[in-house]
């Protein structure tokens, strides 16, 4: 019975994959086909860009604080190193694209694991000081070196398209998904309920917590290719505090954990910041207002850490008894 | 004499992130809370002092007290508003809030009067004193005499008064505290008001040594203020002083040497290392967590 | 009969509190020795310098013929250390099932490059690993929790679920830390039995922290007491019983509790 049962499930689990790519190849389709008939006008296409780069940014953070509970207020140094190592790659040594988005991400990579390693050993608002001063100091030497242009930045081409968009977006989710939903995974969420308890049971605690910087910053890395290909301009105000915190209401209101939260939010709020962008002040005081009543009634934000299949019970049971 | 003076402007600079460490210190000391927030305090208190010598025209003290009086109210407020419903949630639950309240103060204030940054008055046009040689402006004076005043009255609150012992019985330990008939609630309040009322000090003389203010002039100063508290050792008070006028010294420093632009970068650096080497700061005490 | 763990005149001291001193105990293949005495003795700062939670001041801890004092507390579990917590530390808002499945990892193979592009050594692993976690909780009780996250869990099963896993990592050696505080006395039987079975089918060697000398009397070989951070007395459960010097040390304990 238990074996049928299993089997059941696993045939189900397929079918629900080979949806799951379909619906996938046919929104990538149907936008393609309205950017090129121009039904998708610049204006739409652009709030599509910036709805990609900050799911991007908000799951890559989301790894970072939701799954492994390590505090981290300087995203925006990964997406700044990411946006100035590919400028510099297709606007000052001329290479392609492509290879600028993958030389962001490696850039950020090690930024990751060269922050990581000292600062990694501190915990909770000690970190997110000393992330933070990261981020700010990341700025700061951006800002002093003429190579870059320092405080008036750089021209960039405009490269970043949908197809770009689309295939970093998905890569990004799908492999923070099934990270997440292994072993490796699991070994961050111990990490973020109990440290202590964690490092007890085998749990590499410094090896595992660079591993979530490193990936969330890989991926922030790419976000900053796509963002600085995508407008005609980087300079170093663009990566402010400002921005780490932006992303931070992201992730925490989608929800501490939750993956389809962040998705959800990141999309969401994309769309309120295109709305409010002639009322930056408002914008802020909105944010701010937000992340204070999110934090004072419902600190789980508004997913928590449930992901949307749980919904539906097939995928929620699935989940719980760890076949996804 | 140019290394005299630099010095004077490294106290100076230290003696005002000392006067915002302190608020720093005794919040994070009571109620373990970086009360982020604490910078945009400093910067309303630049304000009202501002608006206080060129609107109502009121002299240099008054107007210093009256920043002071308004701004530990607004620290009360914020404590019994934002904070004190997470007092037992998860610290980082508390540290977002409060990186909440600094962004709502700040666009709050640019919404409420624009960006655009003000002038302080001249209150003192220029003047300056000879000393071995030097010559120093008026304002670095009023600036040590001022946070000399404070720091003594406020070492005399928390060691001679009823509130200041309840204020070091709360950090020591809450709940034992309580049990002795110490309002919790009403000491975190009194820390609150106090700290704050240093940061609206602090803004004041950061406004008429400067001369430039503005709503987001809070977040770098707040922070190194806050490096300067870990630097001194968190929760406690000497170290806030300490730690405030050695980072002083050290960005003056810098800059003397020329890499002012490397300024607030170095400031962070200091951090890092400190909270990798000495975690407890100049002034801490070791606290271990239990297993 | 070899011997598993030795520890030498160790000692460790929290700035000028000397918390425990010179303490020599050893475990042979396959005991199950107890550790007990009155709160506040130092029997859960044994555990954490055995554990490697923290450095001892000085002193020797000897485990399969290693020394491993001042050694990580994860490499300690891959080495075959593991313990409980008295205070409960499991991942609270995770499954019963994946809180068992994270300790289980020190015995898996795959990297994360392995688990990001789902690799054939990941579905090998995480499907051996999902069956023998599976198998474990159904040997500890637990099978029918395997779905709910830990924090549901009556108080008794998470006591089970902190053992299980503990059990998860394979360890030669488990340190138990008061598993049965706060049980009635049922539970208490039960788990106790619970231990020794675990015990017999695992082949492992057992240390039990208890507070409640009465509790340790019926399953253990030897005993150890600690008292002020020294060993007080050592031998059988009947040789500790008579000792006057235990007895004075516990008695001690009641005078107090009579006079709270």
């Amino acid at each position: 019975m238990a074996q049928k049962n299993k089997a059941g499930t696993k045939k189900q689990g397929k079918r629900l994959n080979v949806w799951l790519i379909l619906a996938l190849i046919l929104l990538y389709g149907l936008v393609q086909a309205g950017i090129m008939t121009g039904i998708i006008g610049g204006f739409y296409e652009n709030v599509l860009m910036n709805i990609g780069i900050y799911i991007i940014l908000t799951v890559s953070l989301h790894l970072i604080i939701g799954i492994t509970g390590q505090f981290s207020i300087g995203h925006a140094g990964f997406l700044a190193i990411g946006a100035y190592v590919s400028a510099i790659v297709t606007m000052k040594l001329d290479g392609p694209f492509y290879l600028a988005v993958i030389a962001a991400g490696l850039a950020a990579i090690l930024a990751g694991i060269l922050v990581g390693l000292p600062t990694l050993r501190l915990k909770g608002d000690y970190l997110a000081i000393a992330t933070l001063g990261f981020g700010e100091i990341v700025r700061i030497v951006l800002l002093n070196i003429p190579y870059v242009g320092g405080a008036s930045g750089m021209r960039v081409s405009h490269m970043t398209n949908w197809t770009i968009l689309f295939v970093a977006v998905v890569a990004t989710v799908w492999v923070i998904y099934n990270l997440t939903t292994s072993a490796h995974g699991r070994a961050l969420l111990a990490i973020r309920e109990d440290e202590v308890a964690a490092e007890s049971m085998g749990v590499h605690l410094t090896y595992y917590k660079v591993l979530a910087f490193a990936i969330g910053a890989f991926f922030a890395g790419i976000a900053g290719a796509l963002y600085a290909h995508n407008f005609y301009q980087i300079n170093p105000g663009n990566f402010g505090f400002l921005k780490s915190f932006e992303i931070l209401v992201f992730v925490v209101l989608g929800g501490l954990g939750s993956l389809s939260g962040a998705v959800l939010s990141a999309t969401f709020l994309s769309i309120v910041n295109t709305l409010l962008q002639s009322f930056p002040d408002i914008r802020m005081i909105l944010y701010s207002l937000v992340l204070i009543l999110v934090m004072l009634y419902r600190p789980q934000g508004l997913m928590g850490n449930k992901e949307i299949t749980d919904l539906w019970p097939f995928t929620r049971r699935a989940r719980e008894v760890g076949e996804r | 004499m140019e290394w005299l003076q630099q010095l004077i402007n490294g106290i100076s600079l230290g003696a005002i992130y000392a006067l915002i460490a302190l608020g720093y210190t005794m919040v994070y000391g009571i109620v373990k809370l970086i009360n982020f927030a604490h910078g945009d305090v400093f910067m309303l208190g630049a304000f009202v002092g501002f608006y206080s010598l060129t609107v109502l025209h009121l002299g240099l003290i008054p107007s210093l007290l009256l920043s002071m009086a308004v701004t530990s109210v607004i620290g009360v407020v914020i404590e019994r508003v934002a904070y004190r419903r997470l007092r037992n949630s998860p610290r980082v639950a508390a540290l977002t809030t409060a990186i909440g309240v600094s962004f709502f103060i700040e666009y709050t204030m640019i919404f409420a009067r624009s960006a655009k940054p003000e002038a302080y008055p001249d209150l003192f046009s220029g003047q300056q004193f000879e000393l071995f040689g030097a010559s120093f402006r008026v304002e670095a004076l009023y600036i040590l005499i001022i946070a000399v005043l404070l720091m003594i009255i406020l070492q005399w609150i928390v060691h001679s008064t009823k509130i200041g012992k309840a204020m070091r019985a709360v950090s020591y330990d809450a709940e034992a505290a309580r049990l002795m008939g110490i309002s919790v609630d009403r000491t975190i309040s009194w820390t609150f008001a106090l700290g704050s009322a240093l940061a609206g000090a602090a803004g004041v003389i950061f406004g008429l040594y400067y001369t430039r203010i503005d709503p987001l002039m809070g977040l770098i100063p707040g922070l190194k203020a806050f490096i300067a508290a870990v630097l001194g050792g968190i929760g406690s008070i000497p170290g806030a002083m300490v730690g405030g006028l050695l980072l002083g010294l050290v960005e003056t420093l810098v800059s003397a040497l020329g890499f002012s632009l490397m300024r607030d970068a170095v400031a962070f650096i200091i951090l890092i290392l400190i909270l990798l080497f000495l975690p407890t700061g100049l002034f801490g005490k070791n606290v271990r967590e239990k297993v | 009969m070899s011997r598993i763990l030795e520890t030498k005149d160790l000692s460790i001291a929290f700035g000028g509190l000397k918390a425990v001193q010179n303490v020599n105990l050893f475990l042979d293949q396959g005991e199950l020795v107890a550790l007990i005495g009155p709160n506040g003795a130092g029997k859960t700062t044994v555990f954490n310098m055995l554990t490697g939670v923290y450095a001892p001041t000085s002193g020797e801890i000897i485990f399969d013929g290693k020394r491993i004092d001042g050694t990580a507390p994860h490499r300690l579990t891959r080495l075959g250390i593991a313990r409980t917590f008295q205070n409960i530390r499991l991942f609270h808002e995770l499954t019963v099932l994946d809180n068992v499945r994270v300790a289980y990892q020190v015995n898996t193979h795959h990297t994360f490059i392995d688990s990001i592009f789902r690799l054939p050594r990941f579905w090998q692993e995480e499907g051996r690993m999902r069956e023998e976690s599976l198998a474990l909780l159904e040997t500890m009780g637990l099978k029918q929790y395997a779905g709910e996250k830990a924090r549901n869990l009556p108080y008794g099963a998470q006591r089970r679920l902190e053992i299980a896993r503990a059990l998860a990592t394979r360890p030669k050696l488990l340190l138990l830390d008061e598993p049965a505080a706060g049980m009635n006395p049922q539970e208490t039987r039960e788990l106790m039995q619970t231990i020794e079975h675990v015990r017999k089918t695992f082949g492992l060697t057992v240390l039990l922290i208890e507070h409640d000398m009465s509790l340790v009397m019926g399953i253990s070989e030897r005993i150890y007491v600690l008292d002020h951070g020294q060993l007080i007395a050592t031998g059988s459960p009947a040789e500790v019983r008579t000792n006057p010097r235990v007895i004075e040390a516990y008695l001690g304990e009641v005078a107090k509790d009579a006079l709270a």
